[in-house]
């Protein structure tokens, strides 16, 4: 739970312009004002420096929540490590 | 990943041109203020080189060859191979290379072939140069490296603002006494469609459809001659392979990466680039750039930094340098160099 709290946090950190603590795993990440073609960039720059791997963009599209990306990013993490 | 090192040739001069006009991002009106504000500062570009439509490719690359050539003093006579390195050749064929021997006044007896890479086009030409000078002891090469591509439709922002035009001149010699150049390269054909060109080649020949604009999710509009550019598989692919084949490259040239004096990235997203840098654990003022001025160049805009960045430094020292042209191929290409004595023109403008 620890985990998924601070990917929230490094994704408020990661998109120019989210106020800290404004968002929740629940958030639709893809309907906040900030999302654009850059901010997906800046996620996919933090995944990469936090969590060393890369998650592909059609991939990403079907996670709806925070809480689905950073469940991606565990699995590929997992997947990784195998 | 082939790692490889050239012992007995050198890059004696760099040289780089680009058009006299010059277009400004701010001018772009297909999208809201504030969000062009946010492209110019995430890409690092705001001006951009522009070509008239009688300006091609090949004759950027020719001004670089001649300005380098009188600076060299080398004979024409001399030189037995052209290179010429672009996606936008001056015709479907003949090769543009044979075209640049005669209009430099080049022997007859040069060979002269094109290379048809972008982005790692520079560092790609350079190991196809210098293997061929060494293989067969010929005495002294052009690399000729750029692009003037109009492939991007003015509607679709994710591509309008990036591209400029610049050509550059490489002039390599074999030399017994000097320093080796070492070289990794890559390719990863299974990404072609990340950055690609969709109609106009023999798969997808052009035709009436090819023009009809398609509307995007960003809001803007592509055809099928226009350049497709997937920016998230980009980041993606630049960051799962750039690093580690810099890194492998410093190890094999017997360096550490903090040993390097400037790292000369191709020249596509100032974000992406900043990205690298991070990754191999280097500081941003290693690592020049020109997109501000002259945006995305193609395989010109290492020899481009080169000039507009490095020339006063590279004139005065030798240096220790890493260069590396990543992306359409998707493929890439990453070169270590200890220059000496390089002669580098200032930037010739056309």
């Amino acid at each position: 739970m620890q985990e998924l709290e601070q990917f929230v946090t490094h994704f408020e950190n990661a998109v120019e312009g989210i106020e800290p603590n404004s968002l929740t795993p629940e958030t639709q990440y893809h309907k906040i004002a900030q999302w654009d073609s850059l901010a997906l960039l800046c996620l996919l720059a933090m995944i990469d420096c936090e969590y060393q791997v890369q998650i592909p963009g059609m991939a990403l599209k079907q996670c709806d929540t925070l809480r689905d990306v950073y469940n991606l990013v565990a699995s590929r993490k997992l997947l990784e490590a195998a | 990943m082939a790692l490889a090192a050239l012992k007995h040739v050198r890059i004696a001069g760099v040289a780089s041109a680009v058009p006299k006009q010059v277009v400004s991002n701010t001018d772009y009106s297909v999208i809201p203020e504030e969000q062009l504000a946010k492209i110019i500062k995430y890409t690092g570009i705001r001006y951009r080189r522009w070509a008239p439509k009688e300006l091609c490719c090949s004759d950027l690359c020719q001004a670089s060859a001649e300005r380098l050539l009188e600076d060299l003093s080398w004979k024409r006579e001399d030189i037995s191979v052209v290179v010429f390195v672009s996606q936008t050749a001056d015709y479907p064929f003949p090769a543009t290379a044979q075209i640049l021997q005669e209009r430099l006044g080049l022997p007859k007896s040069c060979l002269a072939f094109d290379v048809n890479l972008g982005c790692s086009g520079y560092t790609y030409g350079l190991f196809v140069l210098g293997s061929l000078l060494e293989a067969t002891g010929l005495k002294r090469g052009l690399l000729l490296a750029g692009d003037v591509s109009k492939m991007h439709g003015d509607c679709d922002p994710a591509s309008a603002l990036l591209f400029g035009h610049a050509g550059s001149a490489t002039a390599m010699e074999n030399a017994r006494d000097t320093k080796p150049i070492y070289f990794e390269m890559g390719s990863d054909g299974g990404g072609f469609k990340v950055i690609y060109v969709p109609a106009g080649g023999c798969r997808n020949p052009v035709g009436a459809n090819s023009f009809q604009k398609e509307t995007l999710e960003s809001g803007g509009s592509r055809g099928a001659t226009d350049v497709v550019l997937d920016g998230a598989e980009i980041m993606n692919f630049t960051m799962r392979e750039v690093p580690v084949s810099i890194k492998r490259l410093v190890e094999y040239a017997g360096r550490s990466v903090t040993d390097i004096d400037a790292y000369v990235f191709h020249q596509a997203n100032l974000f992406i680039n900043t990205q690298v840098a991070r990754k191999i654990g280097i500081k941003a003022d290693q690592t020049p750039t020109t997109l501000y001025d002259f945006g995305n160049t193609s395989s010109a805009t290492i020899p481009l930094t080169i000039t507009a960045q490095l020339r006063d430094r590279i004139a005065a020292n030798s240096m220790r340098v890493v260069m590396s042209g990543f992306g359409v191929g998707l493929s890439w290409a990453s070169t270590y160099w200890d220059t000496e004595n390089v002669v580098c023109p200032e930037l010739v403008e056309v």
